[in-house]
């Protein structure tokens, strides 16, 4: 587009600017103090907007993780469940007690295994396995004191 | 020994800001507009170095009124820190700073509703040696230019905008910010031719 003045149009468009633009204007230092601290402000003001909401929601999502890890417990964290196997080795051994504290202890333990396996429904598939052997292995100690 | 650990230390500061200067002077507007929008201080400090004159000389010419230019340039550069535009067009400020000034300058004066006069104390001439235009001619031919012609020169002289770009922010047909331009140039010839 600027080919459309005419060369002498160009030659004075030059010349006027050189003359305006030699002058060099400048703001007054205390203008410019307010720009840069106006410039300081935005961005001080800017990080503590999203430190007010990056705080709390950092806050939150350790909270949910912490609930939902809670939730999922894993069998070895899970101190109750060792408790059975407490209660079934404890029986084992040869010195056993009288028949009544022996059938008693029996009961406990598999109120004790029942009350895990329906308290918990996210086992995997190997507790699994192991309540069922262990339930087998109660049923058939009850059976072996019965006879 | 705490003083020479001051000085120390302040020319360790002055040391980095330079520095820091010389590793975006260079860098486009957009670049600049991107350090700026991410809290480079040194990206508005060299945004002010490119700017501040030709804004302050702009806005000199529309207001005939120098400390009203400089207010209105801090207060334009204000804008710029307030609400700085996402993106540059043609990778330039310059449309986007002048567009600010110059709807600022006209708020300025609707609501002043006088204009003051051009200062016309005697002023030392600095006459370019092979030009036929001194200070006072440039000046003058422009205060003598009706509002319309001045609008499109100071924008295409202090804004070095193309003609397109004063077409839109004058929000008029290309072909009439040529007109003005050339008309206005006609004019600035036959007051040479006059005064020769």
């Amino acid at each position: 587009m600027d080919d459309q003045l005419t060369p002498e149009e160009q030659t004075l468009e030059k010349e006027l600017s050189q003359i305006l633009k030699s002058e060099n204007h400048r703001l007054d230092p205390n203008q410019r103090e307010v720009l840069y601290e106006a410039f300081a402000q935005k961005h001080t003001s800017m990080w503590q907007y999203w430190r007010w909401i990056i705080g709390p929601l950092v806050a939150g999502v350790a909270l949910l993780l912490a609930i939902v890890l809670n939730q999922q417990p894993t069998p070895d964290t899970f101190p109750e469940f060792v408790d059975p196997i407490g209660v079934v080795v404890e029986i084992t051994p040869i010195e056993w007690p009288t028949e009544a504290a022996i059938d008693a202890r029996l009961q406990s333990a598999e109120s004790q295994l029942n009350r895990l396996i329906h308290r918990n429904s996210n086992y995997s598939n190997q507790d699994r396995t192991d309540f069922k052997s262990l339930k087998l292995r109660i049923s058939a100690l009850k059976q072996e004191l019965e006879s | 020994m705490t003083n020479v650990w001051q000085h120390h230390m302040a020319a360790m500061i002055l040391e980095n800001d330079t520095s820091k200067t010389r590793e975006i002077e260079d860098s486009s507007d957009a670049e600049l507009l991107r350090q700026f929008r991410a809290g480079n201080k040194e990206a508005l400090r060299l945004i002010l170095r490119r700017y501040e004159s030709s804004v302050i000389g702009y806005l000199t010419n529309y207001t005939k009124d120098p400390d009203h230019a400089r207010d209105l340039t801090q207060e334009t550069f204000l804008r710029l820190i307030k609400y700085p535009p996402k993106a540059v067009k043609g990778d330039s400020l310059r449309p986007w700073i002048f567009s600010v000034a110059r709807n600022l300058a006209h708020d300025s004066w609707r609501k002043r509703k006088h204009t003051v006069e051009l200062e016309q104390a005697p002023e030392a001439c600095s006459e370019n040696p092979g030009t036929r235009l001194h200070r006072l001619d440039a000046k003058h031919l422009l205060a003598t230019l009706s509002d319309d012609l001045r609008d499109v020169v100071t924008l295409r002289i202090y804004g070095e905008l193309k003609f397109n770009e004063i077409a839109e922010q004058l929000n008029i047909p290309l072909g009439t910010a040529l007109w003005r331009m050339r008309h206005a140039m006609e004019k600035l010839k036959h007051q040479l031719e006059n005064r020769d």
